[in-house]
């Protein structure tokens, strides 16, 4: 019954974008959905940590596919990256990270 | 920043989140977040439960600007926990009213007066069915101190309450939004203390039809709050028409948003008696009943006309005897 | 052992001095004695002060509105209260502080009145009003003591009881409920396991029902063990509500005490957190908001 907390590292080098980013925050904890928040990490930090919270005990191994595959993608070293999740789908998984990395480059 | 303000102003103000509104409401790049959702100072209560906490607790609470007036902005988020208040949730919105408060006597003791921004107003969008369960004691006491803080801000900030969301305004909160000095709805904002479900649960469906969604809109819908004149005004569901009616409210002297109030005094209650009079006895079986009583006739086309026919037409609730009108 | 559940009559004859209770007379104005009858307002005399008395008399039923019952509060019941607490201010209106008279909540009611007609008038106003009222009273002065005898449930303390100075409650052995809603409610509307609810009740104060978990969140000042108990009590509550407003410490009594003794009770531990940091980022955010000390006023 209790929540599942999962956490994720990556190193690498951080792409060179001209983002204008401190933090950022999207989504809401609601059946099926999930938010993010988005901490930008000093400037000179390669590693990336992903906390996960989420309601839907027992599917770490989607969480390591879905998330590997977006940090393969986007690179988005140098960040904290909180998830509070009540049970979303893998494609709403990556459409919520989808529209962070949009956001990102909006700012 | 402002490009995304702009077109937020444009959008249905129902399908913005509670951050959204928020930040919208102000004037462009003025709203600044207090207990953003890095704070993460989450529900405490909830992970227990297995049930996933969110930042902000389903609150965004800020400062800003609503044209010339500095305005704390308070604004709930019915997509968590149906904008439910709990510990984290309602502590938020007391020290919300009680931060107004000290921001206006600093203004106050800096000589300030009302025409020039030296009048702090409240601004609450609620949108919540009252009490978390999960936190359903905490969430209960919750309601007192923003009731007391309310009558402590009385006369020296204005409160201006905003109903306007999915779910729109029940339980205590029900109350709380009836406790402001002006109140803005619109078509999808509904108010009420016990939600239309729970009615039929409890009194039964002859009672209440809580599927019947035109009953529902009928009772606790904008349309009928203004002609009992529970609210004051009923705008369009637009971002911009709520934050252009904010601003204009905000910019009033003090005495006459204080003048719009329906509770508070021994008169408003006297008031109220009279209109609770006209329903004793099974004489109102339906909101309609009502507004036949101050002389609406063609409620069809009243229910059903866009709002600004519906408000230059509509016969609203005269406060003092049926028959007089203001 | 006995209960008080519906016997807001027989609580005001102990708490009151005998044979001083004078019905549907308050601030010396008086009532119409057959509107709301379950809404007993009244004025008595403690140790041979005046004091306005509140209560519910869940035998009377409200012959005009169907769903007012069983101590029920409707439209007209919220509403009568708010107005005896308003002659009650008006009376003392040119006393001193210290002359205010008392107000005395005796608290037993299931909750508002759940209704079509109800909702249709806006009974949220009946209850604001009163706690409005209530709120006004409090802040000009007259001690306001809640005593919960019975059944102090969701909506209907909120209405009648939250907004007092200090609130007392008989203990658990007099079967004195006060909650939102059952365990078993609350299981069904949020899908939560009973078994983990009542679990988690056992450590924590912030969803069960009881006397005890309101003790711990501050939204209960003091328990009463005994009946005969209860007029002590209230008058030593009214001697410290006193002492504290004529202090000017308006914080220490109603709504924000409660926020306060829950915090040291361990009840509320995160409001604590949530207030110390809106402070501070308030602080921090306060030149750009409302412009430094020097400052024009912004165009």
């Amino acid at each position: 019954m209790a929540l599942e907390r999962l956490e994720f590292e990556f190193i690498g080098e951080p792409e060179n974008g001209e983002n204008d980013w401190e933090y950022l925050h999207i989504g809401h904890v609601m059946s099926g959905d999930l938010e993010i928040l988005a901490e930008r990490l000093p400037a000179q930090a390669n590693v990336t940590r992903i906390h996960v919270t989420t309601s839907a005990v027992g599917f770490g191994s989607v969480w390591q596919m879905v998330i590997d595959e977006f940090m393969a993608t986007h690179k988005m070293y140098g960040c904290e990256i909180w998830i509070n999740d009540d049970g979303a789908t893998p494609a709403v998984v990556k459409l919520r990270l989808w529209q962070l990395v949009r956001e990102m480059s909006a700012k | 920043m402002d490009d995304r303000w702009n077109r937020m102003q444009d959008l249905p103000f129902s399908r913005l989140n509670a951050r959204e509104r928020a930040v919208a409401i102000c004037n462009p790049g003025s709203f600044n977040e207090l207990l953003c959702p890095r704070s993460k100072l989450t529900s405490p209560h909830l992970p227990a439960m297995g049930q996933t906490p969110q930042f902000d607790d389903g609150i965004v609470v800020g400062l800003g600007k609503a044209g010339k007036t500095p305005v704390v902005v308070v604004s709930q988020e019915s997509r968590f926990v149906g904008g439910g208040v709990g510990e984290v949730h309602g502590t938020k919105m007391v020290m919300a009213i009680r931060l107004a408060l000290r921001g206006q006597r600093i203004l106050e003791s800096r000589g300030r007066s009302p025409g020039d921004g030296g009048q702090v107003a409240l601004v609450i969008s609620f949108d919540t069915g009252g009490v978390r369960l999960q936190e359903a004691n905490a969430g209960l006491l919750a309601h007192s101190e923003v009731m007391d803080a309310f009558q402590a801000a009385r006369g020296k900030v204005p409160i201006i309450g905003v109903v306007g969301g999915t779910v729109g305004c029940f339980g205590g909160m029900g109350f709380v939004a009836s406790s402001v000095d002006v109140l803005i709805m619109s078509d999808v904002g509904r108010l009420g203390l016990t939600g239309p479900g729970v009615i039929e649960e409890v009194v039964g469906t002859e009672e209440f039809d809580a599927a019947n969604r035109a009953l529902v809109w009928r009772t606790t819908g904008g349309r009928h709050r203004f002609i009992t004149r529970d609210a004051d005004f009923i705008v369009e569901d637009a971002m911009k028409a709520f934050r252009e009616k904010v601003s204009e409210v905000a910019g009033w002297p003090l005495k006459k948003i204080s003048e719009k109030r329906i509770i508070g005094t021994e008169e408003m209650v006297l008031e109220q008696m009279r209109l609770v009079g006209l329903a004793a006895n099974d004489k109102i079986q339906d909101s309609w009943d009502l507004w036949r009583q101050f002389g609406n006739k063609d409620i069809e086309y009243l229910w059903d006309s866009d709002v600004s026919e519906f408000t230059a037409h509509a016969k609203r609730w005269p406060r003092g005897r049926i028959g007089e009108r203001d | 052992m006995i209960n008080f559940y519906g016997r807001g009559r027989d609580a005001i004859e102990l708490i009151v001095d005998e044979g001083s209770f004078e019905e549907n007379v308050c601030g010396g104005e008086k009532i119409d004695p057959e509107f709301a009858e379950s809404a007993l307002v009244g004025t008595a005399t403690i140790s041979g002060e005046i004091v306005t008395v509140i209560a519910n008399d869940a035998g009377f039923a409200n012959p005009h509105f169907r769903m007012v019952y069983a101590g029920l509060m409707g439209l007209e019941e919220g509403l009568k209260m708010a107005y005896a607490v308003y002659l009650t201010i008006k009376a003392d209106k040119d006393k001193p502080l210290a002359e205010k008279r008392p107000i005395i909540l005796v608290v037993d009611t299931p909750g508002m009145s759940p209704g079509k007609v109800e909702e249709i008038i806006g009974i949220y106003k009946s209850t604001g009003a009163y706690q409005l009222a209530s709120a006004e009273a409090r802040r000009l002065g007259h001690p306001i003591v809640a005593m919960v005898i019975g059944r102090a449930i969701s909506g209907g303390f909120l209405c009648h009881g939250l907004q007092a100075d200090r609130i007392l409650a008989l203990s658990d052995m007099f079967g004195t409920m006060i909650h939102v809603m059952p365990l078993i409610g609350i299981a069904r509307v949020t899908k939560i396991n009973i078994m983990l609810l009542e679990e988690l009740a056992e450590s924590n104060p912030v969803f069960a029902a009881g006397v005890s978990h309101f003790y711990n969140l501050g939204g209960v000042d003091g328990i009463v063990e005994e009946v005969e108990d209860m007029r002590a009590s209230i008058e030593t509550q009214i001697a410290e509500i006193r002492r504290l407003k004529a202090g000017g410490e308006h914080d220490k009594v109603g709504p924000w005490s409660r926020l306060m003794s829950g915090i040291r009770r361990g009840g509320r531990k995160t409001s604590e957190k949530v207030i110390e940091l809106m402070e501070e980022e308030f602080e921090k955010a306060l030149p750009c908001w409302l412009g430094g000390e020097d400052d024009e006023p912004t165009p």
